[in-house]
């Protein structure tokens, strides 16, 4: 039977991708904000996004501390 | 004959990929699902977009803005917006313009006699600050006329209170050919949200004995106005003085445009080469205005002074026996004035300390002590009366015509179904525009309400929707409240496929 177990790497590397995703996401949202104000707001709870991007970013800080 | 070996796709190249490079590739495409989905709505290749925004559930974004002034609205938990005093205005947005609105309100009103009108419409001229307005709930249409005989088509009915048209047709036929000669007295047919460019004249212009051939129009005139003029023979002369304030920030040119029904005849433009600055307060020279047409045959013509605030247009002269300003006036000097009006009510509003006095409306009193607040004075009797002023620099408005003088004074319109009319007397026809509301469960109603909105203005990717209820004042006025469910906002245009055809001229 295999043991499952959870890697600190694959954390970091989720951790990591997790925050570029929310950052590119962002990056989209200003882009479509700045084209037509209110427009990316009607589908994208702003403040949610903001919170997930910034706790995807402690967790990548927090494991790149780890890495030292 | 040789065949070259050609490798096929490996299928399994995503499966042999490294974890990381796949966690990736998922994100990647993930994002671009969603550029796709928001381009998609953003360039709406259909040529429809909705939205719906509901007030008795939670929404965190939604195309409508919230509603302002947010004291003559109540939010309630999860509930219906309370609507309290009118009018209420909503930003609404779009990804694109479209040439077509479509809204659905879902509402139950709680409206009196003093506020039997609801209306929505969106903002067509911002320098002007005029909305397009549609019914949204008539209480006479839907109750009020309830003992009179109806006939309908459409969205066209005719409220007869004792019963001498068979169909509309029949009425409409009439009507077009002899214009009111089925009245048994003067303006017995009132009119509701019809256009009646095409319409016969409520007058009959044939009756007309002008008594001179020339009007001149004694006050200041502050802003835009509308005029009618009756011309006697053939040949439109008029003249004026503009005077520029020079008190707010635009840039003030001006219009006088000469409508005969609804086609424009003549325009006089007027830009603004004033070369003082605005917000200066610097006044400057007086500028001349005068239009001359001797090809205009003898008739009745609307003239529209198309005007910021900053302008005043004065010493108005023009050949025709009649000068009336249709429906508002703001009279602009410090001297006593003196006018009449055909309606039986007005509304005034000051605008500055020096306007407020006591003014004299058909021998009653109002007492103006707050600036910009609206008053209304109602007038003992149906008819015509007076009005006299110890200072002008007043708004006055109604749904009549005023003039300098009773000689002057001349209304070719209809009257119109508002909440000042009175369905007891003189009115035995009314005829509407009006789509009846649809009854929905526990008491709701539901009217969907279509705009053009290929003129409409749009700033920042939003319209401006205001709701209208004539009389209804938050400030314990009373006339009731309306409460609002949900307003579902429908966009329509030509196809983007239309559209690349139109472009490519195929």
């Amino acid at each position: 039977m295999k043991k499952y177990f959870i890697s600190h790497d694959l954390c970091k590397l989720l951790a990591k991708e997790i925050f570029y995703f929310f950052s590119a996401l962002v990056a989209v949202g200003l882009a479509f904000e700045s084209l037509l104000p209110g427009f990316f707001c009607l589908y994208f709870n702003v403040s949610v996004l903001a919170g997930f991007w910034l706790l995807s970013l402690i967790i990548s800080l927090l494991c790149i501390k780890e890495k030292k | 004959m040789s065949f070259e070996k050609i490798e096929a796709p490996d299928i399994y190249y995503l499966m042999k990929m490294p974890l990381n490079k796949k966690i990736r590739f998922f994100w990647l495409i993930l994002l671009f699902f969603i550029i796709i989905f928001l381009a998609y709505q953003f360039v709406s290749p259909s040529g429809d977009w909705s939205c719906t925004h509901s007030f008795s559930s939670f929404q965190a974004s939604s195309c409508l803005g919230d509603p302002t002034p947010k004291e003559r609205v109540i939010k309630t938990q999860g509930g219906p917006l309370l609507i309290l005093g009118e009018p209420v205005y909503f930003s609404v947005f779009s990804p694109r313009p479209f040439s077509h609105i479509t809204i659905k309100i879902t509402y139950r009103p709680h409206l009196s006699s003093s506020t039997p009108i609801f209306e929505a419409g969106f903002l067509a001229d911002k320098k002007l600050w005029r909305y397009r307005l549609q019914p949204v709930y008539n209480l006479w249409l839907e109750q009020g006329l309830s003992s009179w005989t109806q006939l309908r088509s459409g969205n066209l009915s005719l409220f007869q209170r004792k019963e001498k048209f068979s169909s509309l047709s029949e009425f409409l036929s009439v009507w077009r050919s002899q214009g009111s000669s089925f009245c048994s007295q003067p303006r017995c047919l009132a009119v509701y949200n019809l256009s009646l460019e095409e319409a016969p004249p409520a007058l009959d212009l044939r009756s007309l004995s002008p008594v001179s051939e020339n009007s001149f129009f004694p006050y200041p005139l502050r802003g835009e106005h509308q005029f009618y003029i009756f011309l006697k023979n053939k040949g439109l002369s008029l003249s004026g003085n503009l005077l520029d304030l020079n008190e707010n920030k635009d840039i003030d040119d001006a219009e006088i445009v000469v409508f005969s029904g609804r086609n424009q005849v003549d325009l006089l433009s007027l830009p603004d080469r004033r070369p003082q600055k605005e917000e200066s307060g610097d006044i400057g020279i007086i500028q001349s205005v005068k239009i001359v047409n001797s090809d205009l045959p003898s008739g009745l013509y609307r003239l529209e002074f198309r005007a910021g605030d900053d302008l005043v247009l004065s010493d108005l002269s023009v050949n025709s026996a009649y000068l009336s300003i249709i429906n508002k006036i703001w009279p602009f000097t410090e001297e006593a004035v003196s006018l009449v009006t055909d309606a039986p009510y007005l509304q005034v509003k000051a605008l500055s300390p020096a306007a407020l006095q006591t003014l004299d409306f058909g021998g009653r009193h109002l007492e103006l002590t707050e600036i910009y607040k609206q008053y209304e004075i109602k007038s003992k009797r149906l008819g015509g009366e007076n009005i006299r002023l110890s200072t002008g620099s007043l708004i006055l408005a109604n749904n009549g015509m005023f003039a300098a003088s009773s000689s002057a004074l001349i209304n070719p319109d209809y009257p119109r179904l508002d909440r000042f009319s009175s369905l007891n007397e003189q009115l035995d026809f009314v005829l509407a525009d009006y789509r009846p509301a649809i009854i929905e469960d526990e008491g709701w109603l539901s009217s969907t309400l279509e705009f053009d909105a290929s003129d409409l203005y749009r700033e920042r990717g939003k319209y401006s929707l205001i709701l209208s209820i004539p009389g209804l004042l938050a400030e314990g006025g009373g006339g009731g409240l309306v409460e609002i469910k949900s307003i579902n906002v429908e966009f329509s245009g030509p196809s983007l496929g239309a559209k690349i055809k139109d472009w490519l001229n195929l």
